[in-house]
């Protein structure tokens, strides 16, 4: 019910933009863009190759698993370190005075500004992109963490206190808990940052990803396939957003998440 | 029945180690506005011994909660001692349980599992901690109840599942601030009647922050009345001690408990009185 209700909702309004668009380059009003008909011919290429037989025919699942390792790997670098040094920070006034500054100076800095730096230091390849996605991602999940934990009501750290807890079991059974919900915020946020970054490393000449692929169409002119690449990046990022919900969904089972209070 | 102004509150028998006891503690703050300090409590001696209810009334800012979060270690006094058992109090401990108000219950957890959290916490083996949760679960009757979360409960079920969580510490005193101030009257007084089943069961000391001067003639063995306060500039202190001979369990109706809470609401009120003939 609910589904069918979605779909009936959901379907109108891109299939009416798709319609406009084959309307405008029929019409002649859009010139340089292919027809949507020859991008989906070009997307089942780039997926399942046997139509064009160009160096990306079928390509999609190696290219997609080049940028999706690159993003999962990134953000998961940033994700251990930003969430054990925002419960840290959000705890420890100390440390965040030493520490709270130099992120709030380097924070500004846009990942396409350390791109450069980046390939001097880590070379031209992959693992450059991975170190641009873990900059990306490391600032949305600290400060997310940071403001959850200094909005743990006082009231569980007293209880916590009262019966007992160490300090070590506070940490992780009190604070990492009641601050999870802005946790997983700051994660989704993240998320969507290192998909964005990991095009734009992508296309400093790395072989392979997604990036490269649009790049590298680009410099044949191939439209279609600068589309089709589009299309799986969006996907994909769409996927690893829905991805991370479902596993805190099952990570959580039924407990509630969010303080009575 | 006997009202004694400003009498040092004595342990109730003689000989006793009192579990909490507080000599000359004060409390002062930095001012709200200039320099200078306000001081909220001065000059307060209290003895809760072993298995013995104790009441603190008063009215509103007088000071009765700071003085209970003072015996929580959750606030440091600025001058006297404070003991638990002989030891200096400086910290929250699980030999200090407390109940607040508002509950403070883990939400993410279930009522088992709140009530569980102090054996864990102390490493108390799983079998063992298990057997302890079920026999509290019991006790405050909410076996039907132990695997819902609390946000799934009423208040005064939630307010159960929190006093079976410090009683499973095993506590010297259960320090309770206000603790059904936030229920509705019936409920309250079932949580009352609930209380006094198991402190009589139990034999815990017990601290108790009302405001409600029957809620604490119904409770206590004695009653402590906290008076002054800042907003009358004077320091809070112990203006009387009543101790509570009435035969359990009490009937609100009878005329000696009116006697005594005519009394005691004249000892708790005087204060507001002054102040209103000064005005």
């Amino acid at each position: 019910m609910i589904r069918t209700r979605a779909v009936l909702l959901g379907v109108p309004f891109p299939a009416a933009l798709i319609a406009l668009w084959h309307v405008a380059v029929t019409q002649g009003w859009m010139t340089i863009i292919p027809l949507p008909g020859d991008v989906a011919k070009e997307s089942w290429d780039f997926a399942f190759g046997g139509i064009y037989d160009s160096a990306q025919s079928g390509t999609l699942l190696t290219n997609l698993w080049a940028s999706s390792s690159r993003v999962l790997m990134g953000f998961g670098l940033a994700a251990m370190v930003a969430v054990p040094l925002g419960v840290l920070m959000g705890r420890s006034q100390r440390l965040e005075a030493m520490v709270g500054p130099t992120i709030n100076l380097l924070r500004p800095v846009p990942v396409t500004a350390w791109v450069p730096l980046v390939l001097i230091v880590f070379g031209l390849g992959g693992r450059s992109t991975i170190i641009l996605v873990f900059i990306a991602a490391l600032y949305p999940i600290l400060l997310n963490t940071i403001d959850g934990v200094r909005g743990v009501p006082t009231r569980l750290i007293e209880a916590g206190q009262m019966l007992g807890t160490s300090s070590a079991r506070m940490l992780t059974r009190i604070v990492l808990p009641a601050a999870l919900p802005s946790i997983l915020t700051g994660m989704r946020v993240a998320l969507g940052f290192a998909w964005v970054v990991v095009v734009v490393g992508e296309t400093t000449g790395v072989p392979t990803g997604l990036g490269s692929v649009i790049t590298e169409a680009r410099e044949v002119s191939n439209t279609g396939l600068i589309i089709a690449g589009m299309a799986a990046i969006g996907l994909a990022g769409y996927a690893t957003d829905r991805l991370i919900s479902q596993v805190a969904r099952i990570a959580c089972g039924k407990r509630p998440l969010t303080p009575t209070r | 029945m006997t009202i004694t102004e400003q009498r040092a509150a004595t342990p109730h028998s003689a000989g006793a180690v009192p579990h909490v006891e507080l000599r000359g503690i004060a409390k002062a703050y930095p001012a709200s506005h200039g320099g200078g300090t306000t001081t909220a409590l001065a000059g307060i001696d209290l003895f809760v011994a072993p298995g013995e209810f104790v009441a603190i009334v008063g009215a509103s800012g007088c000071g009765k909660s700071t003085l209970l979060r003072m015996v929580g270690g959750f606030e440091a006094p600025t001058a006297g001692t404070l003991t638990s058992q002989g030891t200096a109090i400086t910290a929250p401990g699980p030999d200090r349980g407390m109940v607040f108000q508002d509950y403070g219950l883990f939400p993410w957890l279930t009522v088992a599992e709140n009530i569980g959290w102090g054996p864990r916490a102390r490493g108390l083996p799983k079998a063992q901690g298990r057997a302890r949760v079920q026999e509290l679960v019991a006790l405050v009757g909410l076996t039907a109840s132990a695997d819902r979360f609390p946000g799934q409960l009423s208040g005064g079920m939630q307010q159960r599942v929190a006093i079976a969580r410090v009683l499973a510490n095993d506590p010297a005193v259960l320090l309770m601030d206000e603790p059904f101030g936030a229920l509705d009257a019936l409920t309250r007084q079932l949580m009352q009647q609930e209380l006094h089943k198991i402190w009589r069961e139990l034999q815990p000391a017990v601290l108790f922050v009302t405001h409600s001067v029957e809620e604490a003639l119904f409770l206590a063995d004695r009653v402590v009345v906290l008076s002054g306060g800042p907003t009358h500039g004077l320091p809070g202190y112990v203006r009387a001690v009543v101790d509570v001979d009435l035969a359990h369990p009490r009937d609100v109706t009878s005329p000696r408990f009116n006697d005594l809470k005519r009394e005691l609401l004249a000892q708790v009120l005087s204060d507001e009185h002054s102040a209103a003939e000064q005005a």
